[in-house]
């Protein structure tokens, strides 16, 4: 008994990594344009069709696939900013406007997808890696999920570098704590506002190819259940606070991996159960400060 | 003198949805399409008393109506008679919302996605193949025992009238005016001395009240339904859309929002499902992009006017 929690510990640290990778691009765009991205999870669901699609006509691996997905995410994070999003940060609320606009923006791809690939479920393929299982501690592990593991760990390092040790990511840490003061210092801040709704879209069409491994397939209308679990592990970490997504992701990644080993059938289920628990006792987040009113 | 104009308005609504009523069916035979459009011209004053009045969205407001619906069907399920199983769907539809009153203390955007979160575990409750026994579990309900269309259809006109006479008096009396106060500035509102949960609290139950009855009626006319059927966000988006384009917090606004979207919908045809949600998700976008007050911007632009 012991050793299948272990092995459900194990296990949830590595997906645990994927899924703060997964939601460290929404938590991007929220802490620095202050809008909620609903259209976060089909977003993965986009990116992950595309490497699908690649792979369907190319045979490509997903891992190159990425050199094709994320210059597209990329400038299409630009397009739809000056297009759509900020128009919305002009309105009179902001927060609420860009969220509905958001919601109609998910629905609309949802059923793009649905009408140019089909309900079916689709997946790709294991094989792009030299291995399938390796040994540790004992336990038989799926190597893809330690590779997606590692590769999320250094994808969030590089992040991290940027915001810490770049003049651009520097200036997008101060939007985060102060916008005022930030503009005060002269930062251009539709530049920074440009800039991170881009990169966050690039990281969330990263984390969107390996989606598939994580979440078994593919199908357009896992958005929704995506976004949500984006949000648990952004709430469980506080809203606005990157460092703060990779516990919350930890912590996701080990409660549903244990979950998930003894009651399958309800693992969704308490996904939304922690959501709305945590958001109830505490929205701000386990290392956030307290916003919770009346 | 506006109180009047407004009373007309609603008045004029009324006499409206009764000639809608007797003589819709002579100009098109499709019954379904009226007693929908009825239903949700009543869930979307019901959510527009939640969003509209108070600011507060609910963006899983489907899991009322759905347990409304889901009530009657387990009411038959078990053989309680039609006007027990209708309250058992209010009543679920009732208890639901009370436990979800703490989620009330949020705002924003938070209340959306919790609202949203609830939505799913509600849906992957009621979807449970354990549940099957008492839920149906994937293979959704029965109700077809009871099935009287006619009597469903009459009932719905008689439950939007009521609706109609309920938001007609919670904006014209100090609960209104308090709920607008609390949408506006809830910190203002507890200085003024108004009991801010309580008044929320009462404004959300009888949402959805008004939700879970009108589930119940849908679930009932269905005669058989299986969850995505019921508990669907469809029908979050259809009224947030209907609301919004026709103007939250105002009683013509969610009527007419229906009127012309619903019908537009059903004429184009409702075969291509996902070209609707495609078509409405773009429309939402849209309105939020050009017009984010709806219909209610377009009156007070161009013709100085307020709809009532």
């Amino acid at each position: 008994m012991s050793s299948l929690i272990a092995y459900a510990i194990l296990t949830g640290i590595f997906i645990g990594l994927y899924y703060s990778f997964m939601a460290l691009g929404l938590n991007l765009i929220f802490g620095v344009l202050r809008i909620v991205n609903l259209a976060h999870g089909d977003f993965i669901m986009l990116s992950a069709y595309f490497a699908f699609w690649i792979y369907f006509f190319y045979s490509f691996s997903p891992l190159i696939s990425l050199l094709i997905i994320t210059p597209v995410f990329f400038f299409s994070g630009l397009a739809l900013y000056y297009g759509i999003v900020k128009k919305l940060l002009k309105s009179k609320d902001s927060e609420m406007t860009s969220f509905i606009a958001f919601f109609g923006l998910s629905m609309a791809i949802e059923s793009l997808t649905f009408i140019e690939f089909g309900a079916s479920y689709r997946s790709l393929p294991l094989n792009f890696l030299p291995i399938s299982y390796v040994t540790i501690f004992g336990f038989p592990m799926s190597f893809i999920i330690i590779f997606i593991g590692l590769f999320s760990v250094a994808a969030i390092l590089i992040t991290f570098f940027y915001l810490n040790n770049t003049k651009l990511g520097r200036s997008t840490k101060a939007m985060m704590s102060s916008k005022e003061t930030a503009m005060a210092y002269g930062i251009n801040i539709s530049l920074v506002f440009a800039l991170t709704f881009a990169i966050g879209l690039t990281i969330t069409s990263i984390a969107g190819v390996f989606s598939p491994y994580i979440f078994g397939s593919i199908y357009p209308n896992e958005g929704v259940l995506i976004t949500i679990i984006a949000f648990s592990i952004i709430i469980i970490g506080g809203l606005g606070n990157p460092i703060g997504t990779v516990f919350g992701g930890l912590i996701y990644g080990i409660i549903i991996s244990i979950i998930d080993v003894y009651v399958p059938s309800w693992a969704y289920m308490f996904t939304f159960i922690i959501l709305v628990v945590v958001i109830i006792i505490k929205p701000s987040g386990i290392l956030g400060v307290n916003i919770r009113e009346i | 003198m506006k109180f009047e104009k407004e009373l007309k308005s609603v008045l004029g609504v009324i006499v409206f949805f009764i000639i809608f009523y007797f003589l819709g069916p002579y100009f098109y035979s499709n019954q379904a399409f009226f007693v929908t459009m009825l239903l949700f011209a009543t869930l979307t004053l019901s959510f527009n008393i939640i969003y509209g009045f108070t600011g507060y969205l609910p963006f899983g407001y489907a899991a009322f109506f759905g347990l409304g619906a889901y009530g009657f069907g387990i009411g038959v399920k078990f053989g309680l008679n039609i006007m027990l199983s209708f309250l058992l769907g209010i009543l679920l539809s009732v208890g639901l919302s009370v436990i979800f009153l703490p989620m009330l203390r949020l705002k924003g955007a938070y209340f959306a996605i919790a609202n949203l979160a609830s939505f799913e575990a509600v849906y992957y409750i009621i979807s449970n193949q354990s549940l099957t026994p008492i839920t149906g579990g994937p293979y959704g309900l029965s109700t077809s025992s009871v099935f009287s269309p006619n009597i469903v259809y009459l009932i719905s006109l008689i439950l939007l009238i009521v609706i109609i006479v309920v938001t007609y008096i919670i904006k014209k009396s100090n609960f209104g005016l308090a709920l607008k106060s609390i949408r506006d500035d809830q910190t203002t509102s507890i200085l003024s001395g108004i009991n801010v949960s309580l008044y929320r609290g009462i404004a959300w139950i009888i949402s959805a009240l008004f939700a879970g009855a009108a589930g119940a009626l849908y679930g009932w006319y269905l005669g058989f339904f299986y969850p995505e059927a019921v508990l669907s966000i469809t029908f979050t988006i259809f009224i947030i859309t209907f609301t919004i384009f026709g103007g939250s917090g105002t009683i013509l606004g969610p009527i007419i929002g229906t009127l012309l979207l619903y019908g537009i919908y059903d004429m184009v045809g409702v075969s291509f499902s996902e070209y609707f949600t495609l078509i409405f998700g773009l429309f939402i976008l849209i309105l939020m992009l050009f017009l984010p007050n709806g219909l209610k911007d377009i009156l007070k632009k161009y013709f100085r006017r307020e709809l009532p």
